[in-house]
C-alpha cells in the first residue's frame, strides 16, 4: 500500500523550469540587435587623383566633355543629354576609341550626389579616365 | 489541499519561438552600425563594391567643414591643420565621408589636396541604393 501511494504522489508533481530569464535575456539581445543594426547597404566609390593639367586635358583631340550646370543638367559635348542615355552614349565613343577621355566639369554649388551619379554613370559606361574640374562661370 | 490547487500558466514558449526568429533575424540580416556623431548623410550609389577600412577618414559637412576621424573629433580643422595630419600620417589610402548635399566647390577642393599631398586612392563612402 505504501508503495502505491509514493508513486500516486510522484505523477502529480511536475517539474518546470523557470525559464523567465532566459526570456528577459533573449528580449535584451533583441532590442539591442533592433536598435545597433542597420539594412542600409554600404558601399564605395573610387576617385581618380589623375596628374595633369586640366587645361592640357581639354585641348586634347581624345577628350570627352560633360558639362553638369547649375540646374542640374548634363551636356555632353555642348550637347544637352538626359542623364539616363549618358551611359549609351559614353559606351559609343569609347567603342571607337577607348582611348577617350572624360573631364567632368561641375557647377561650384551642385550637389556632391549629382556628380557622383555623373561620375558612375560614366563608369558603367566602361571608362575610369574621369577628370573632375569645376566649371569658371 | 494545497497540492490540489491548479496553477494557471501562460504557454510562453510560442512567444519564446517567435522572439528567438526575430532575434536569429536581426542578427544576421543586419550589420551593426556606430553612432555618426556629425549626421552625414552620404550619397547614394547604384554600383555595389565592398566597403574598405581605411587608414584614414576625412569628413566633410554639409557646410564645407573638414574634419578628420581623430580623437578631437569635434573640432573643426584648419587647412594647416589636417595638412598637418595627413603628412604625419602619410596614409597610402584616405575614405572621404562627404554629405551628398556638399557643393561640389568643397569636394574638388579636398581631391586637389589630396593629389597635391600624394595620397594614392581616395574613396568616397556611399550607401547602395538599387536600380
Amino acid at each position: 500500500m505504501k508503495t502505491h501511494n509514493f508513486y500516486q504522489k510522484e505523477e502529480k508533481e511536475l517539474i518546470s523550469i523557470n525559464i523567465t530569464p532566459l526570456i528577459d535575456i533573449v528580449f535584451l539581445l533583441l532590442v539591442f540587435f533592433m536598435l545597433a543594426t542597420s539594412f542600409i547597404q554600404k558601399s564605395t566609390i573610387e576617385v581618380n587623383l589623375s596628374s595633369g593639367k586640366t587645361v592640357e586635358i581639354e585641348n586634347q583631340k581624345n577628350t570627352v566633355v560633360l558639362i553638369l550646370n547649375k540646374k542640374g543638367q548634363v551636356y555632353l559635348n555642348k550637347k544637352l543629354i538626359n542623364i539616363s542615355n549618358i551611359r549609351n552614349e559614353i559606351t559609343n565613343i569609347i567603342e571607337k576609341n577607348p582611348k577617350y577621355k572624360i573631364l567632368i566639369k561641375s557647377h561650384k554649388k551642385i550637389a556632391v550626389q549629382k556628380v557622383i551619379r555623373l561620375i558612375e554613370e560614366v563608369r558603367l559606361a566602361g571608362t575610369d579616365n574621369i577628370k573632375l574640374i569645376n566649371l569658371e562661370k | 489541499m494545497s497540492s490540489k490547487k491548479k496553477i494557471k500558466q501562460i504557454n510562453l514558449i510560442p512567444l519564446i519561438n517567435i522572439i528567438f526568429l526575430m532575434l536569429i533575424f536581426f542578427m544576421l540580416a543586419g550589420t551593426i552600425t556606430t553612432i555618426d556623431p556629425y549626421k552625414i548623410k552620404v550619397p547614394e550609389s547604384i554600383i555595389k563594391n565592398d566597403p574598405l577600412t581605411p587608414f584614414l577618414t576625412i569628413i566633410v559637412k554639409k557646410n564645407g567643414e573638414i574634419f578628420i576621424d581623430t580623437k578631437n573629433r569635434k573640432k573643426e580643422l584648419q587647412k594647416k591643420d589636417y595638412l598637418e595630419i595627413l603628412r604625419a600620417r602619410k596614409p597610402n589610402e584616405i575614405s572621404l565621408k562627404i554629405d551628398s548635399e556638399t557643393s561640389s566647390e568643397y569636394f574638388l577642393k579636398i581631391l586637389k589636396i589630396l593629389e597635391n599631398e600624394k595620397i594614392k586612392k581616395v574613396v568616397i563612402e556611399t550607401n547602395y541604393v538599387k536600380q
